[in-house]
């Protein structure tokens, strides 16, 4: 017999109220664990999605900075473009090493809309690590697709095979034949779904002639990044974004619904806590001649308070495991889920497991747990023997 | 062995104080057999639970082998109840889940004691009981169940046996099954004190201590051997 004996006969007394109270730490903590790790997944995904841009400043027209971050990300239609002779401007100033303009828009094809992006061959300077099979799109007309775009074409296009193969797709309103002459490799970011093609291709069936929707720099000199960007932006109508800034405005639009959220769990935990305290108050009431008993034959105060906040805290350990568990489909069932509620996805699954988020999501509730039987425990140590033992 | 000095108990009932024990005094000598009689309210539940240790005296004091109890600090006095004293209760009083090893364990295991399994087999051979080890106290009959909590009071080797209506829940037969228990017990040395109703027990203790209104009224030891 060690102390657990005592305490699991006490718990396998009383199944439905241990399982309910159980339940409500559970519900709180699978709550806590798949938000702690969603969260943890589409930072670590933006994190990567940005890396993936290859620049460290992007310049846009002057507007709602919020806009541009979303052109950035998403690749939407944005009213305010720069004129194109801004790419030379930009690409003159010392620290800039590469400048490289982009046309954003999008195309259809087979009744969906795909992101068409137009690019130069400066874009192979800031994203090294592309390996394309066939050609860089030289003239005007071609295009080089990502690499689910190619297999979702494969899937389901009847006139693309290949490289060499032409698509027939709406832009900007208009027919448009455009000829597939290379592929990129798989990138695991948003490039994957992506077409892209010639500067002027993208201006002229995108209706943008002479302008540009972004242009993305790579400075050579980190620590003069303030003094460039402020050298960007006295050119008329530019602003220019750091991708740390983009980070930090995606991280403050999610951490003001995450607060709220994180509330809303620290409430339902407070109130699984109370749970969990009404269940023992329970518990001590009716085993108070019990617990008499076991203190006319030996037990020590000590002994008592240690059976009973072992049994609390027991049952929110197993109730915060349970969460964990239940918590984890959440967590991996991560995309779709999160889709809802965020505009902004990375190309990345989100969905994760996190080790620091488990163990926050038990400590957390067997700590509540803890706390919250101390009271009920230490009642039923300095309960009087012989007041209990006549209790009926 | 023990030693009771002016020892008085004051309970509050509502606005009446009520005088449970009345400046009592007493002696139980090592290996003494004593019974306790009284009609009800007379003081005896309230004597067995001051020396039991459960309860603490308006005034008096308890002396263990010399030394005064009152003195003692919770911890102490935890460590001496379960050291020196075994309690049987009037009502069947043993933990329902649990087994009647278990139950027997009880003890051991807040006593800190290594081996408790075989020490607590042992005790229920002791009492009759070593094929009704692992039978609930629901399946076991009222004299089996107070045969459990003779048991289970020996656990940690008392040097005193208090038990309060040991018998007072069984019928006759049962209760002299049980009350033969309490001699052997005696008989191996353990100092015995219980609270009985039953005269016709009474009549064979060597010793009969009457209370009536929280005062002795009488002291009667026979010599029966």
């Amino acid at each position: 017999m060690n102390m657990l004996t005592i305490v699991w006969d006490g718990i396998r007394r009383r199944k439905i109220r241990t399982a309910l109270s159980m339940l409500g730490i559970a519900i709180a903590a699978a709550a806590l664990f798949s938000l702690l790790s969603l969260r943890q997944g589409y930072e670590t995904g933006m994190k990567s999605e940005l890396e993936n841009m290859g620049a460290q400043v992007v310049a846009v027209a002057k507007g709602c900075p919020y806009e541009a971050i979303a052109v950035i990300m998403i690749g939407g239609q944005v009213p305010a473009t720069l004129p194109d002779t801004v790419t030379a401007e930009i690409g003159g100033i010392p620290n800039v090493t590469t400048a490289s303009p982009n046309v954003y828009g999008a195309f259809e094809y087979l009744g969906l809309s795909h992101p068409l992006i137009g690019i130069t061959t400066e874009e192979l300077k800031l994203k090294s690590w592309w390996k394309i099979e066939g050609d860089f799109p030289s003239n005007y007309g071609e295009i080089m697709l990502g690499s689910e775009e190619h297999a979702a074409f494969i899937a389901n296009s009847d006139e693309y095979r290949g490289i060499g193969d032409t698509i027939n797709v709406i832009a900007g309103g208009k027919a448009a034949p455009l000829k597939v002459v290379g592929i990129i490799e798989s990138t695991g970011s948003k490039d994957d779904y992506a077409a892209f093609t010639t500067l002027e291709t993208a201006q002229r069936l995108l209706n943008l002639e002479g302008r540009v929707v972004s242009i993305n720099i790579q400075v050579a000199d980190l620590s003069k990044l303030p003094e460039t960007i402020a050298q960007v932006e006295q050119l008329p109508d530019v602003q220019a974004v750091t991708i740390a800034q983009v980070m930090g405005t995606i991280r403050n639009l999610m951490q003001t619904g995450e607060n709220i959220l994180l509330m809303v769990m620290l409430l339902a935990l407070v109130i699984g806590g109370l749970g969990t305290m009404n269940t023992m108050m329970m518990t001590i009431f009716e085993r108070t001649r019990e617990i008499g008993l076991m203190k006319a034959i030996g037990a020590s105060d000590r002994q008592i308070f240690k059976l009973f906040i072992t049994e609390g805290t027991a049952i929110c350990f197993a109730g915060s495991v349970l969460g964990v568990a239940a918590g984890s489909l959440v967590a991996l069932a991560g995309d779709r889920v999160l889709q809802y509620f965020v505009p902004v996805m990375p190309s990345q699954p989100v969905g994760q497991l996190s080790l620091d988020a488990a163990v926050v999501s038990i400590l957390l509730p067997v700590l509540l747990g803890a706390a919250a039987t101390l009271y009920p425990a230490i009642r039923a140590a300095r309960l009087n023997p012989v007041d209990s033992l006549k209790n009926e | 062995m023990i030693k009771v000095e002016g020892l008085t108990k004051t309970y509050q009932r509502g606005r009446e104080t009520v005088r449970a024990l009345d400046d009592l005094t007493l002696e139980l000598e090592k290996g003494e057999f004593a019974g306790i009689l009284g009609p009800s309210g007379s003081g005896k539940s309230t004597l067995m639970n001051l020396l039991g240790l459960l309860d603490q005296p308006t005034s008096g004091r308890i002396l263990i082998d010399g030394y005064p109890v009152s003195g003692l600090g919770k911890k102490e006095v935890d460590q001496m109840r379960r050291k020196t004293i075994g309690f049987i209760f009037q009502q069947l009083l043993l933990v329902p889940t649990m087994t009647a090893l278990q139950n027997v364990m009880l003890p051991l295991y807040f006593a800190g004691t290594a081996r408790a399994p075989r020490k607590a087999a042992e005790l229920l051979e002791l009492v009759g009981l070593s094929q009704r080890m692992h039978h609930l106290p629901g399946q076991l009959s009222g004299g089996e169940i107070q045969r459990v909590a003779v048991a289970r009071a020996l656990a940690n080797n008392p040097a005193i046996l208090l038990a309060d209506e040991p018998t007072g829940n069984l019928d006759s037969r049962t209760a002299r099954e049980v009350f033969a228990l309490f001699e052997t017990i005696n008989q191996a040395g353990t100092t015995v004190c219980i609270v009985t109703h039953n005269n016709e027990l009474a009549a064979s203790l060597p010793r009969c201590i009457t209370l009536k209104d929280g005062r002795k009224t009488g002291d009667v030891k026979k010599n029966l051997h």
